[in-house]
């Protein structure tokens, strides 16, 4: 018993002397939390998305279901003039559904960084194509003036893939690791765009910040604000979502 | 008066020899008429079909426009704006038009567009816009609901002719903006970067469409002489006294293809300096050489009293005599060959594409210049490659050129 007791208090007290986690896990860890962030194996989301630019205001109500990484299918909810448009995107491929015409349009790829509903996404960001794990190579960083109970991770994407940025710094809160923002820098390091993550909520037993807003560096007065308003994460989902014909059902 | 009839007598007593000079003072100043209206003529009918097929001599926009064209850079007032341009003299036509970027899809296919809002007749009137019509027909009306496609963009959806053509875009008020119109015809431009993206709406669908209510972003203005758009460019833009638009000429909103325009005129000055440089080698040779063979004459001219710049009028006299007459002569070759190349045109088989426009026949033109700048350069060096020689046979020395022979 006394034996016991020694064994269970050397354990206690070696704690301490067990090796760190290594940086490079330790920003493996974050960026694969970021690329997990709102997905996973399925989701679905009720989604309100604000656009601001200096000419209009407008706020759009939609549902979005997600499959992995890189199927995405959203239909539109409000206002009333766009309800029942809907985006299927599957890998590299995407269509459009206009509910007024009542026909389904392809994305072409040469338009796949255009802006998504007159937001400031790209039609790319809807899926993640390429996730920090995979395509970048990734770092823990020091930025010039450290926020305290910030971590910093600096991901540059690896060679040869077609990816617009020069890198991406991702600041996440030493506690729980969970993103504040994200910072996207073009080839010339000049900041490009901007995503701050508020508003942590949890939906679904899972917890994630509600809030995202998105501010591209060019564009002045432009803004784009992302609100979950309900979230379930790794529920079965029916493989018919992401089809063609749901696209083309209409509703 | 003497050495005038001296000069003459010189001139036809060696007629080989003037002749020889002669010829090639014509064939270079022949050459060069026909170099500068055969250029003078490709420009400007370049010039002509790039400005007003297309994007008109003067455009009429927001001031901020040009820099970094929006959907939301537009102005109002077309009809107020549309009395001064009627108002100012030179301006011939004037059309008012709409943009934007979007998504065209038909069946399977899609394809990025480039949407253009035009007033069918009053594009007609200013662009001929029905002449690049290839298939089909024009709009029936400002508010048709029918879609005109570039002959590239119409290839690309595999559309034919009253196929619905679906179009998807965003509306100035930042709404979905989708609808889908009746393809009535394709056009040909002329431009294939422009064909394989333009999609023609009339003017009120397209405002319609964008949600631009009576807004438009261009007006583009056809002026009557190509030469005088700087000018009447101003005169509209003091008629208009609008801070809030910009006036500017194809010199302006059309910079790269003046640039590139400009370029290829520095190599024509270029060219034209050969050609001068070697109707001048020409002259001085003939000249020198016949100064050469006459040098016992001059010594006799010294010997009985004539003074050494007797001399130097003489020779010059001659040689500004022959070149004039040979002017003459090359003017009326130079004037033949241009006005035929004026009338038919020289075709290439296959055409060949500048500033994005394929051209298959190219035209001289007579204009004043075309002989003016020719004739002084002639001159001029005729005159400077003569005073050499001239001065070489009045230092002549009459006693041992004399003894020479």
């Amino acid at each position: 018993m006394r034996k016991l007791l020694v064994l269970a208090l050397a354990a206690l007290t070696s704690l301490p002397l067990l090796p760190q986690e290594s940086p490079p896990a330790r920003a493996e860890e974050i960026v694969r939390r970021m690329d997990e962030l709102y997905r996973s194996s399925t989701s679905e989301a009720l989604v309100e998305m604000e656009v601001v630019t200096p000419e209009w205001q407008r706020t759009l109500r939609m549902r979005a279901w997600s499959r992995g990484m890189k199927d995405t299918f959203i239909r539109i909810l409000e206002p009333k003039k766009e309800e029942g448009f809907a985006t299927l995107r599957i890998g590299n491929e995407m269509w459009n559904y206009l509910p007024k015409t009542a026909k389904v349009l392809k994305v072409p790829p040469s338009m796949m960084m255009s802006s998504w509903m007159g937001s400031d996404f790209t039609n790319d960001d809807l899926v993640k194509e390429f996730t920090f794990v995979e395509s970048y190579r990734f770092e823990m960083t020091t930025p010039d003036a450290p926020e305290p109970g910030l971590v910093y991770v600096k991901c540059v994407p690896k060679e040869g893939l077609p990816i617009v940025w020069g890198s991406v710094v991702l600041a996440v809160r030493e506690s729980d690791l969970m993103p504040v923002w994200e910072k996207y820098y073009d080839e010339k390091g000049r900041l490009a765009r901007d995503i701050e993550f508020k508003d942590v909520r949890t939906f679904g037993g899972r917890r994630i910040p509600a809030t995202m807003e998105l501010v591209p560096a060019a564009k002045e007065g432009h803004k784009t604000v992302l609100r979950y308003v309900e979230a379930k994460f790794d529920i079965p989902l029916s493989p018919d979502i992401f089809t063609l014909r749901n696209l083309q059902a209409g509703r | 008066m003497i050495v005038l009839k001296m000069a003459f007598r010189n001139i036809f007593r060696q007629k080989r020899r003037s002749l020889f000079t002669g010829l090639s003072v014509v064939g270079g100043f022949a050459l060069a008429v026909i170099f500068i209206g055969w250029s003078d003529g490709s420009y400007n009918s370049i010039i002509d079909q790039f400005t007003r097929t297309r994007l008109g001599h003067i455009q009429i926009h927001e001031k901020t426009y040009l820099d970094r064209p929006t959907l939301y850079k537009t102005f109002a007032d077309v009809p107020k704006i549309g009395a001064v341009l009627d108002r100012t003299s030179g301006v011939e036509a004037w059309t008012p038009r709409v943009f934007s970027a979007g998504l065209a899809g038909a069946g399977d296919q899609s394809a990025g567009a480039r949407i253009i809002g035009i007033d069918p007749q009053r594009e007609e009137r200013t662009t001929r816009f029905e002449g690049t019509i290839i298939q089909g027909r024009p709009f029936r009306g400002p508010a048709a609901r029918e879609a005109i496609l570039g002959k590239g963009l119409a290839e690309i959806l595999q559309a034919k002719l009253g196929d619905e053509i679906v179009l998807l875009s965003q509306g100035a008020d930042g709404s979905i903006a989708e609808d889908q119109y009746q393809l009535v015809g394709v056009t040909s431009s002329g431009d294939e970067m422009t064909d394989r993206i333009a999609y023609y709406l009339p003017l009120s669908t397209a405002q319609d469409f964008l949600v631009l209510g009576a807004k438009v972003h261009e007006i583009a203005v056809v002026v009557s002489k190509l030469g005088r758009v700087q000018a009447v460019s101003r005169a509209i833009a003091a008629g208009l006294a609008d801070p809030a638009l910009s006036v500017e000429p194809w010199q302006v909103f059309a910079k790269s293809f003046y640039d590139a325009m400009k370029a290829d005129q520095a190599g024509l000055w270029v060219m034209l300096f050969v050609i001068v440089i070697i109707v001048a080698v020409g002259v001085l040779n003939t000249v020198l050489m016949s100064v050469l063979e006459r040098r016992r004459e001059y010594g006799l001219l010294k010997a009985v009293g004539t003074r050494p710049g007797g001399i130097v009028r003489l020779v010059v006299l001659e040689v500004l005599i022959l070149s004039v007459i040979s002017m003459v002569i090359g003017a009326g070759l130079g004037l033949g060959a241009n006005a035929f190349l004026a009338r038919h045109g020289i075709r290439f088989g296959s055409g060949f594409t500048y500033g994005g426009m394929v051209f298959d026949t190219m035209r001289s033109e007579i204009n004043l210049r075309s002989f003016t700048i020719p004739a002084v350069t002639v001159f001029v060096s005729a005159l400077l490659v003569g005073l050499f020689p001239a001065i070489k046979a009045s230092r002549t020395e009459p006693a041992r050129t004399m003894r020479m022979h």
